[in-house]
């Protein structure tokens, strides 16, 4: 049944050591995501969208990270089994990313020509001179303008807008299977952040890549995803189709999260709607709801953990003992 | 409603110095004849793109920089040549709220020394009783535990930390308050705290804002009349719900079609405006849009379109040649 899917995360938990002890970082994260299809990952900072991320590409840093329990699967075969050379291969091939940051994402010494033909160097084995032609190709297609000579150029020379593209360029290089989008417009300003989504999506559909897309702007979530995964302090606590989630979110998180934001057609001057309190502390876990404290829902069994939504159930699901109250 | 703020033809032009002898090689063009009134007890909101002056705009009328050019009247006295004394007494009736909660306040002093400083600078309250009960006053209106009036900075959330630069910014009783992106760098289930505090704090002292941001649903939420600023212009300046309702700058329309909605059945209508914002040290000839807006003209081009008064239902200001033949072939 794990064969079937381009990648599936069950029961994955994983811990941080840092010098108060060993937190829980993520806690048996079940995800699952089909070919050509886009799952959004959304939450706050701290709640671990990026981890999980960086867990897929297997680059959490070996000296701090521990994965307790749990597998990752991608086409069938667990990552988490991986030999370090073999990871290598799959990186930047088969599974690609785009950060969020654009401006310290790229190499400052390298010309965007040889950072976009290294992918091609090193995945495909092919020689310098038809990688830089290959290169050129690329940045042609996500629309740098002038590719041929833009090749030779450095970061600094580009704007934010065109740094990204080359970023996306570099990791849709070996039209890989899987992209892992990181925040990839924050950085940027709303129209470029249109021509970026856009570009995105022309691309994925081009190429039939499946895509992750981590955000916490609602609005890229209504544009982008075909499935939603809600995250908070380090669970999964709601997933389900993006209508299910935007017209009857579960979770009063979720429900919280979606009043709270002022939409373009909140009355002015109106009260928002909030939700009271902080998130918890990461040192400050428990077993049972870890919104608990802010939810208005909350009773005595919130102190057991509700349980967690499943990947592929074809069910849009909540983490909450009080979903049908 | 009296005007309490007025900017006239406001200039900031930063020299670029190059060379050995660092001679002035040119200039960023950062704002260019700003003019605006704000009314007593409204909240004006300053949208635009990163890079197109809505900081540098913020700084220059508190005078954090020296504006190159131009006038800023508040309560009707120019304050923008103001020096010593007659600019801390200026200053005290126009304060700040900046973006960064971590980065706005100092680290290594106590959320009471941080809120006492402005009152000790400016005299306000002289024994220390007072100031400690003045301290202890503020935090309760920003709806922080008087008992954390030891804690340093970083034992604060983002969200509380941004609740401590607005009581900074009410110590001195301002009239009027800058507040430069105050909720961009809070998570969304922090945001509307800050702004339903913003929004209390404005009934409860008759406070006036200036409330810079580039998120435009933010905006419209709590803004009665809205400027929009591309490349150091004010290229539109309206009643909120005209703006949003019926944009009539090329740039403000773009600008309102280019987010997406936060409601997937209206996924797909997404307008992308092509291009990037043209460099401030090189604008363009004419209008500062013309390089990406999809009806320039041969005037566009060449010449530079005044800020001008719309009449009539849609009342407002705007710099655009085109808008009327616009409008005109839209509702035909």
């Amino acid at each position: 049944m794990t064969n079937k899917h381009l990648l599936k995360i069950n029961n994955f938990t994983l811990s941080f050591k840092s010098n108060r002890g060993k937190f829980i970082a993520l806690e048996e994260i079940n995800l699952g995501l089909d070919s050509g299809k886009t799952l959004a990952l959304v939450g706050e900072s701290g709640c671990g969208k990026s981890i999980t991320a960086l867990s897929v590409l297997g680059l959490l840093p070996e000296n701090a990270a521990t994965v307790e329990k749990g597998e990752i699967f991608f086409r069938g075969d667990n990552l988490l089994n991986y030999h370090k050379n073999d990871l290598r291969k799959i990186r930047g091939n088969r599974i690609a990313m785009i950060f969020q940051e654009p401006m310290t994402a790229l190499n400052p010494v390298y010309t965007i020509g040889d950072q976009v033909a290294e992918a091609y160097r090193i995945h495909k084995g092919f020689s310098r001179r038809k990688s830089l032609d290959l290169a050129v190709e690329m940045l042609d297609k996500v629309k740098i303008p002038d590719p041929g000579s833009r090749i030779n150029e450095y970061p600094f020379q580009l704007s934010g807008g065109m740094r990204q593209r080359v970023l996306i360029a570099i990791a849709l290089a070996c039209q890989p299977d899987l992209l892992i989008a990181d925040e990839p417009t924050t950085a940027l300003d709303v129209t470029i952040q249109a021509q970026i989504l856009k570009l995105i999506g022309d691309l994925q559909k081009e190429m039939g890549t499946a895509v992750i897309f981590i955000t916490h702007d609602l609005g890229l979530v209504a544009e982008m995803a075909d499935s939603v995964a809600i995250m908070y302090a380090g669970r999964i606590i709601e997933e389900g189709g993006v209508y299910d989630i935007f017209d009857h979110p579960k979770h009063p998180y979720t429900q919280g999260l979606l009043t709270s934001i002022p939409k373009i057609d909140t009355p002015k001057g109106g009260k928002l709607a909030t939700i009271k309190g902080i998130v918890p502390s990461i040192y400050n876990r428990h077993a049972g709801c870890m919104f608990y404290d802010r939810c208005p829902k909350g009773q005595n069994a919130c102190f057991t953990r509700p349980k967690a939504p499943e990947p592929f159930s074809g069910k849009h699901e909540a983490a909450c003992h009080f979903v049908d109250v | 409603m009296a005007t309490i703020l007025e900017v006239k033809n406001l200039d900031q032009h930063f020299p670029i110095l190059g060379g050995i002898l660092r001679r002035v090689k040119g200039y960023v063009f950062a704002l260019n004849k700003i003019n605006l009134k704000v009314e007593e007890g409204e909240t004006l909101g300053v949208v635009g793109e990163s890079g197109c002056g809505k900081s540098t705009l913020a700084k220059a009328i508190v005078r954090l920089n020296r504006p190159s050019a131009g006038d800023v009247y508040l309560n009707g006295k120019e304050i923008s040549r103001l020096e010593g004394e007659d600019l801390k007494v200026a200053r005290r009736q126009i304060q700040m709220i900046f973006q960064d909660p971590y980065g706005s306040l100092n680290p290594r002093k106590t959320v009471e020394s941080i809120l006492a400083e402005p009152l000790k600078l400016h005299r306000m309250v002289s024994t220390k009783a007072d100031i400690k009960k003045s301290v202890i006053d503020l935090m309760k209106l920003v709806g922080l535990p008087a008992d954390n009036i030891n804690r340093f900075p970083h034992e604060f959330s983002g969200g509380q930390r941004q609740r401590i630069g607005i009581a900074r910014a009410l110590a001195l009783r301002p009239k009027v308050v800058i507040a430069d992106e105050p909720v961009s760098a809070l998570d969304v289930s922090i945001q509307s705290q800050i702004l339903n505090l913003l929004n209390d704090l404005k009934k409860e002292l008759g406070l006036t804002y200036i409330f810079i941001a580039h998120d435009l649903a933010v905006v419209k939420y709590i803004a009665d009349r809205i400027a929009v600023m591309y490349l150091g212009n004010i290229v539109e300046l309206r009643k909120s719900s005209d703006l949003f309702d019926a944009p009539l700058h090329p740039y403000t329309q773009a600008l309102l079609k280019s987010i997406p909605a936060p409601n997937p059945h209206k996924r797909g209508n997404l307008q992308v405006l092509e291009g990037d914002v043209p460099s401030p040290k090189r604008p363009p000839a004419g209008c500062a849009f013309s390089t990406r807006c999809l009806y320039a003209t041969q005037t566009c081009h060449k010449e530079k379109p005044p800020l001008e008064d719309i009449s009539g239902e849609a009342a407002g200001k705007i710099a655009c040649f085109n808008y009327k033949s616009l409008t005109e072939t839209k509702g035909a």
